[in-house]
């Protein structure tokens, strides 16, 4: 098993937010919904960036649609997560939960 | 969350009809995301603002919001390699501009690190770019934007001179022009040009514009055709033919017509006549800007050949050179002369290039030492940078190392060393040049008295080219010293040397050197101009003009011609008697006094005077200015009179054709004419004519009308005894506030005439400070510039030391510990940082004195090698470098020896 099978940690969030925004999304919603989940703020930039590779690595698939005036007029470019893309996140998620055995750390407490 | 609203659409400007974010910010980013990508990406962030960013932030915020997503996605897009593209990836060793475009992401990353240097840095670059391209933009449409007509070489400005009387550039009598023109074997077209003040009635008000009388030939002379409409027409000069059509100028098309498309053929009045629009003139920022409606010069016999208004342009016919024309036009000249002696002894013609029509050689001068300025600005600001990258690559020279020990090419370390100058570069000259765009602003709403034309300047093309110019020299300027100190051959001892390297080789501390001498130098140059311009304008305030300038109000009135000579000769008296008896009944005015001609309006008439005792050759004539004036003209402008009296009523009421007039003189004038002897009650003829004499009754204090840097002007004050002459201009000295006056006045003259317009009010404060305007922004600018400099130098300076002493505070903690007293290391150090400055205070003032001599068209009882300023400014760079090293070195001294010792 090689290095690139486990997602990053923000490849992971947007994979969620995706599947959240019930599996098909675009840059802005998966944007906000990263940001309200979160609470930290993040560039419309970084999320396509890692979208692009998400898509490069076959874990979701994207297609562009018809303009709207509300955009300026400008088509939007959507994204629907693949069967892959579920996966790789159980996948991840199974790594960290096997990592996570037996430890326990209050979020609290770090602060502390 | 709850206070939505619904997408409201008039948040300003940025989106009009369609919804898109802010402009600018859109733009950036388009210019940084690949085409296949910005459709989506911009169009999501214009979606998300619209529809909930203004509602939950409110429009202000929004906006912050949008440039601050475009500013992180460009920023991630750099950070990540390849950015949005990752579907094509790019393959190792395309060439270099994918491994400079890798150099410049990871020097992105390397200056977001380190913020407080970036900023330093940027800002530094951001002055620098920012004066020059200003400076440029002001340079370019003075000096070296296109010139407006064709072929420049074969067009000529003619003035007449009289060498009997002094006289280089003359204005020209109407027959005169007739008789060149026809006599002429040179020009194609030879024309002239009229100044006439108008008023502009018919409509709700009337107005006081000005006008011109062009000859019908003077737009193809100059090789233009009017934008719409039509040119005249060769016939419309003939006095029978007059067929009253005018043209307007663009600026005056389109602020007093709205820019009427249907304005050809419509009626114009001017004083009272109608004339018929046949045509819109182009802009030209020379001639047809310079009144807002041209109408023919009709040819008028009865005009005298001794009334030189008229001012000459011509064009040459193929193939005859300047000097054959100029031998031609003074033959023309001496025939006229032989013709009509009397009007013409000793006329002669002189040229001046159309090219030299936008910009006086002090003009010229000027700009050049300025633009000068700012390159030693930038070349400071580039010394600076060079400086800061020189520390950063010394504290990174391990770094380096292990690079090229690894098998980096040479030319892979310098490009990377060189991508932080590039990137810097171009940041700062995108901050400069909104720098830039500020300071045009600034200078287009007060600088209009200083720089011609000054609506011209804008940040063009080419400006923008000389922008991208200047940040790649800065770049490689201040990037390359840095990547050349970069180890290559020695890599054994650099990657040895490791951490304590850093305070760098004896060549790094040379070439440190160097950089803080030049820096100093150069600063010094700056500082030593400034000084003399600044120096030479307070000259100029100390100078005593004579009048008095505070609480003085002028304005002028327009009497319009009737064509009756007797009969407006009356209407002036009238006018003239009443209209002061009203002004002098209003309680804040003290004194009120009119003359025909604008009081320090920069520019003069003047006549031939001779004592009547004296031959009537040309050593005895003397040029001298004239004015009507009314009797308190003297009091009002606060002259005291030397000898004799002032004018009184009854020398106005005098009758004209009963000479002799009584006339008053200025001291100067006085002097030249009866050196030593008592003027009083002596007889002149005046404009060299025997039938016109004078007696003089007083002699006044002489006044610099022509600017303070200008000699005492030599006058001859007649009374105003009904010479028809307009507009007629008022000086009115008053209790309080002058402007005050103004609704108080322009209702008497309403009451007086309601067709007579007031204008051409203002000041005498403000005329002479319009007069030094020019003098006032070299002086303001080189000011800015050299301080500037000289704070971008300290800071190099106290960058330099700071940086050697923090790398030294180990070795000063041994000195220290080792029993060295504080005060010896404090001296060693201090004098070693301060040599450079030294070198450099040595080297600057051997420039200065090379370079100043440029300046000294530019100053004003100052000579350009003027010790004082030299002294002041070497003192005060001296100690100033002094302060920056000692600073440093005090802190580095406070350190606990042993605290120094532990990071050993």
């Amino acid at each position: 098993m090689g290095k690139g099978d486990y997602l990053g940690e923000f490849e992971q969030l947007v994979l969620l937010a995706l599947v959240r925004l019930g599996k098909t999304g675009y840059g802005m919603t998966v944007r906000r919904e990263l940001e309200e989940t979160s609470g930290r703020s993040v560039s419309i930039g970084s999320v396509y960036t890692t979208l692009d590779r998400l898509e490069a690595k076959g874990l979701l698939s994207s297609e562009h649609g018809e303009p709207e005036p509300i955009r300026g007029g400008r088509a939007k470019r959507t994204f629907t997560v693949e069967a892959e893309g579920l996966v790789a996140l159980a996948r991840s998620r199974e790594l960290m939960a096997r990592m996570w055995n037996g430890i326990s750390v209050d979020a609290d407490a770090e602060i502390r | 969350m709850s206070r939505k609203q619904p997408c409201r659409n008039s948040m300003g400007n940025d989106h009009t009809g369609t919804n898109r974010g802010p402009h600018l910010a859109s733009l950036v980013l388009a210019l940084f995301v690949p085409d296949e990508h910005r459709d989506y990406l911009i169009g999501d962030l214009a979606e998300e603002y619209h529809r909930h960013i203004i509602p939950d932030k409110g429009p202000v915020r929004a906006r912050l919001w949008f440039w601050q997503q475009v500013i992180r996605s460009v920023g991630s897009r750099m950070l990540v390699r390849n950015g949005f593209n990752n579907k094509h990836p790019k393959h190792k060793g395309e060439g270099i501009v994918s491994s400079l475009l890798m150099d410049i992401r990871h020097a992105f990353r390397g200056l977001l690190k380190t913020p407080g240097f970036t900023t330093v840095a940027v800002i530094t670059l951001a002055l620098g770019i920012g004066a020059n391209t200003a400076i440029f933009s002001v340079v370019y449409s003075v000096l070296l934007a296109p010139f407006p007509y064709e072929q420049p070489a074969t067009l000529l400005q003619i003035w007449g001179t009289k060498a009997n009387r002094g006289w280089f550039r003359a204005s020209l009598s109407e027959p005169n022009f007739w008789d060149f023109k026809e006599r002429n074997q040179s020009f194609e077209y030879l024309a002239a040009y009229r100044g006439w003040n108008v008023n502009l009635t018919g409509d709700e008000y009337a107005e006081r514009i000005r006008g011109a009388r062009i000859s019908t030939e003077f737009l193809r002379s100059l090789g233009v055709t009017p934008a719409m409409g039509r040119d005249f027409l060769p016939e419309e000069d003939d006095l029978g033919q007059d067929g009253h059509v005018a043209l307007l100028s663009d600026n005056f098309w389109r602020t007093r017509y709205g820019s009427d498309p249907n304005i050809v053929g419509q009626t114009v009045f001017l004083d009272g006549n109608a004339f018929t629009v046949i045509g819109v003139l182009p802009y030209d920022g020379i001639w047809l800007n310079n009144a807002q409606v041209f109408v023919p010069l009709v040819r008028n016999p009865s005009e005298s050949r001794a009334n030189n208004v008229h001012v000459m342009i011509g064009r040459l016919k193929d193939g005859v050179s300047q000097e054959a024309a100029y031998a031609d036009m003074t033959a023309v000249a001496q025939q006229l002369a032989e013709l009509y002696p009397d009007p013409n002894e000793g006329l002669g013609v002189n040229f001046v290039s159309s090219t030299r029509w936008r910009a006086d050689s002090d003009m010229r001068i000027a700009l050049w030492v300025l633009m000068g300025a700012v390159g030693f600005l930038l070349l400071i600001a580039c010394v600076n940078l060079a400086n800061l990258l020189l520390a950063r690559a010394t504290g990174r020279q391990r770094e380096t190392a292990v690079c090229a020990a690894l098998g980096a090419s040479r030319r892979r370390i310098v490009s990377k060393l060189l991508a932080e100058s590039i990137l810097l570069a171009f940041v700062g000259a995108g901050l400069g040049l909104l720098l830039a765009v500020w300071a045009t602003q600034l200078l287009k709403a007060h600088g209009a008295n200083a720089v011609p034309r000054v609506e011209e300047v804008s940040i063009n093309l080419w400006v923008l080219g000389f922008t991208l110019a200047a940040a790649t020299v800065t770049a490689v300027f201040s990037g390359l010293l840095p990547a050349l100190q970069a180890p290559f051959a020695n890599l054994v001892s650099a990657l040895r040397e490791g951490d304590r390297g850093v305070s760098g080789n004896r060549v790094q501390n040379r070439v440190r050197g160097v950089l803080v001498g030049a820096e100093v130098a150069l600063s010094l140059i700056l500082l030593v101009g400034a000084g003399l311009l600044v120096r030479s304008f307070g000259q100029l305030q100390r100078v005593d003009n004579g009048f008095e300038p505070a609480n003085r109000l002028t304005f002028a009135v327009n009497l319009p011609s009737t064509g009756n000579s007797e009969e407006e000769s009356q209407n002036t008296r009238l006018f003239l008697t009443g209209f002061l008896d009203r002004l002098k009944s209003v309680p804040q005015i003290e004194s009120a006094a009119a003359v025909n001609w604008k009081p320090l309006g920069g520019s003069t008439i003047n006549m031939g005077i001779r004592d009547i005792a004296k031959p009537a050759d040309s050593e005895s004539v003397l040029l001298a200015d004239w004015r009507y004036v009314t009797p308190e003209y003297f009091r009002t402008m606060g002259l005291s009179m030397v000898r004799g009296r002032s004018l009184t009523n009854e020398d106005v009421m005098h009758p004209v054709q009963l000479p002799p007039w009584s006339l008053v003189i200025s001291e100067a004038l006085a002097d030249d004419l009866w050196p030593a002897e008592d003027p009083i009650g002596r007889q002149v003829f005046l404009w060299d004519n025997e039938q016109a004499t004078g007696m003089v009754v007083g002699v006044v204090e002489n006044m610099r009308e022509q600017g303070a840097d200008q000699d005492p002007t030599r006058a001859v004050y007649m009374p105003y005894n009904g010479a028809v002459w307009s507009p007629v201009h008022f000086v009115v000295h008053t209790a309080g506030e002058p402007t005050a006056v103004v609704p108080t006045i322009r209702n008497l003259l309403a009451d007086f005439d309601s067709s007579l317009p007031l204008y051409d009010i203002g000041t005498l404060d403000e005329s002479l400070m319009n007069s030094v305007a020019g003098r006032q922004l070299n002086a303001l600018l080189l000011s800015v510039f050299s301080i500037v400099a000289l704070v971008l130098a300290l800071a190099g300076i106290y960058g330099v030391m700071a940086y050697s002493v923090a790398k030294r505070t180990s070795e000063i903690g041994v000195r220290v510990a080792l029993g060295a007293g504080p005060a010896t290391v404090l001296r060693q150090i201090v004098a070693a940082g301060v040599r450079p400055a030294l070198i450099g205070i040595g080297v600057g003032l051997a420039g200065a004195l090379v370079l100043s001599r440029f300046l000294s068209n530019l100053l004003f009882e100052i000579q350009p090698t003027d010790p004082t300023t030299y002294v002041t400014v070497a003192l005060l760079l001296g100690s100033a470098a002094l302060v920056s090293c000692y600073l440093p070195a005090r802190r580095a001294l406070r350190v606990d020896p042993v605290e120094a010792l532990r990071e050993e």
